[in-house]
């Protein structure tokens, strides 16, 4: 009987220890390899709902094999136990004839400014041009060239096309970073240049307040690039509330400038003293220049005085609520979206002919305005403006260096050429199968999860049009150190 | 023979329990990703009260 209870005990253990061993291994991934997948039968503990669901169709009755996405953009957690250094994203889906075009995903890299790491999952405009247009393949790289002009010239490859380009204007871009000239590791040989530039030798007028984090583009010819900013903490949230402040020169950081929280890391509502930055750098060589502030709300940005004739906001500016009124700005976007939180902000906003009419809070509107720039007339500031270009506080000081995008919003007309980082979507079995790759070594990781969204700019919840996004399958295959490198790197302590 | 399979099953999934929470207390999500440690914890009750059933039978307290 005693060689019996010995026997089951030991079969038991052994289970225990195998389940223990089992469980270690999936955690630590020794291989450096790993995949889970989201099929929507069944809830995933890695991969996360879809959310939020007001932009998904509701579920009736049983569990669906798909959800559908009708509002842009949604969100999903991918939880690990572990960090990696790569994440390769297969989506499966379908869509409505009449989706929009651009269908992204991105992995949450900047928690402070949120910024997404964006790839494309579906260009269809690139797509159909790929059909009638002249299309040329190397290392990943499209180059789609129109061949129904006269005046064209066709480039035999894509190294001919960038070591000797067209003029910027005829040249769209989709996920192709562009480095100027003068970086090391350049992808495009081609440099945005102002032909009729002139330094200024006074300060300019004074921008209003802005509040929390921006970039702005700068130009800089034959003259030291020369910034002050003045900030102050309204320490209205909880958190500490450091400014950084990074100076970018063909999408490589050249200086930076550091500002330590107030001492108040607290939601007390105190308002520090004006704290004041400077960002000064001689010899530095003729082009545009970018500055980013990566602060969050309770930091704003009082004063900025420069001599730089050219500030351009990128994207986005959020005006502060300092009182300031009858505001006026400048942008180049074609779609403006304007938002506010304070209900003493509700107002009309005059955007060159049309108005935009903001009167909820919380609520984000938007304004197709056309091509060209307009002025935007503000009674009072407090309001998140956000578009598709730039914003500057006067026409002349209005920069934009990037090229065209292949979005929604280009004429395919204005454009001979168009090169892109991107591979068509697979299809199969009347569903499509598209890859994108993520460098997970600087994403942002919080309590085990990775955050990833999934864009299709213009599908509106609230739309007329009844167009749907549905997803079948989310697989993330995953990639870092194996277990062997990390142990050797704790021995000869690296990290 | 089942008293004994049940009380040596007893002593395995209290260890299981015991293994499994310290494992998320020191790294967490490496056991809840795949075992619900809910269910371990009614199996673990289930087989007590077995092992108590069956024992109070096998030394006839009554």
């Amino acid at each position: 009987m005693k060689n019996f209870t010995v026997k089951i005990r030991i079969f038991l253990w052994l289970i225990l220890a195998g389940v223990t061993g089992w469980l270690l291994y999936m955690a630590a991934a020794p291989s450096g390899k790993i995949s889970y997948v989201a099929d929507f039968t069944k809830s995933s503990y890695f991969i996360g709902k879809l959310t939020p669901e007001e932009r998904l169709m509701p579920i009736e009755g049983e569990m669906p094999l798909s959800r559908v996405i009708i509002g842009d953009p949604v969100y999903f957690s991918l939880r690990t136990a572990r960090r990696f250094d790569k994440a390769k994203l297969t989506l499966k889906y379908r869509q409505s004839e009449d989706a929009p075009p651009i269908i992204e995903a991105g992995v949450l890299a900047d928690k402070i400014i949120w910024r997404y790491d964006l790839q494309p999952i579906e260009n269809k405009i690139i797509g159909r041009l790929a059909y009638v247009w002249d299309v040329k393949n190397e290392n990943g790289l499209i180059l789609l060239q129109r061949n129904d002009s006269a005046s064209t010239t066709l480039y035999g490859s894509i190294e001919d096309f960038l070591n000797k380009p067209p003029q910027n204007s005829e040249i769209a871009l989709y996920n192709c970073p562009l480095r100027q000239k003068q970086s090391e590791a350049s992808d495009l040989n081609m440099e945005y240049l102002l032909r009729d530039y002139k330094k200024s030798a006074e300060n300019q007028p004074t921008v209003p307040a802005v509040r929390g984090a921006y970039q702005f583009y700068t130009y800089i010819k034959d003259e030291d690039l020369d910034f002050t900013f003045d900030f102050i903490d309204i320490n209205k949230n909880k958190d500490s509330d450091p400014i950084d402040l990074n100076l970018y020169y063909g999408n490589q950081i050249i200086d930076t400038r550091h500002l330590d929280d107030d001492g108040i890391a607290n939601d007390n509502g105190k308002e520090s003293a004006t704290r004041r930055l400077s960002l000064k750098a001689a010899n530095l060589p003729e082009g545009v220049y970018k500055v980013e502030l990566r602060a969050n709300d309770d930091v704003i940005t009082e004063e900025i005085t420069t001599k730089q004739s050219k500030l351009s906001f990128v994207a986005k500016i959020r005006l502060a609520g300092a009182g300031a009124k009858n505001i006026g700005l400048f942008t180049d976007s074609n779609e403006i979206s304007a938002q506010t939180v304070n209900p003493g902000s509700l107002q009309k906003i005059k955007i060159g002919d049309n108005e935009l009419d903001i009167n909820q809070t919380y609520k984000q509107f938007n304004i197709e305005t056309g091509q060209g720039v307009k002025e935007i007339k503000l009674e009072k500031d407090d309001v998140i403006l956000a578009g598709d270009g730039v914003f500057g506080f006067s026409e002349e000081a209005l920069i934009n260096p990037a090229f065209k995008k292949v979005d929604g919003k280009l004429d395919i007309n204005s454009v001979n050429y168009i090169l892109a980082k991107y591979e068509m979507p697979a299809e199969e079995n009347g569903w499509k199968i598209a890859q994108a790759e993520f460098d997970l070594s600087g994403a942002y990781r919080e309590q085990g999860r990775y955050n990833f969204l999934i864009s299709i700019p213009g599908l509106r919840a609230d739309g007329e049009i009844d167009d749907w996004f549905e997803v079948g399958e989310i697989r993330v295959e995953l990639e870092g150190t194996t277990l062997l490198k990390r142990i050797k790197n704790i021995f000869t302590n690296q990290n | 023979m089942f008293y004994i399979i049940t009380k040596e099953l007893f002593y395995t999934l209290t260890a299981a329990l015991i293994i499994f929470c310290a494992l998320e207390l020191a790294w967490p999500g490496v056991v809840l990703a795949y075992i619900n440690i809910n269910w371990v914890l009614i199996f673990w009750l289930i087989v007590s009260i077995i092992v108590l059933a069956a024992d109070r039978v096998n030394n006839n307290y009554d």
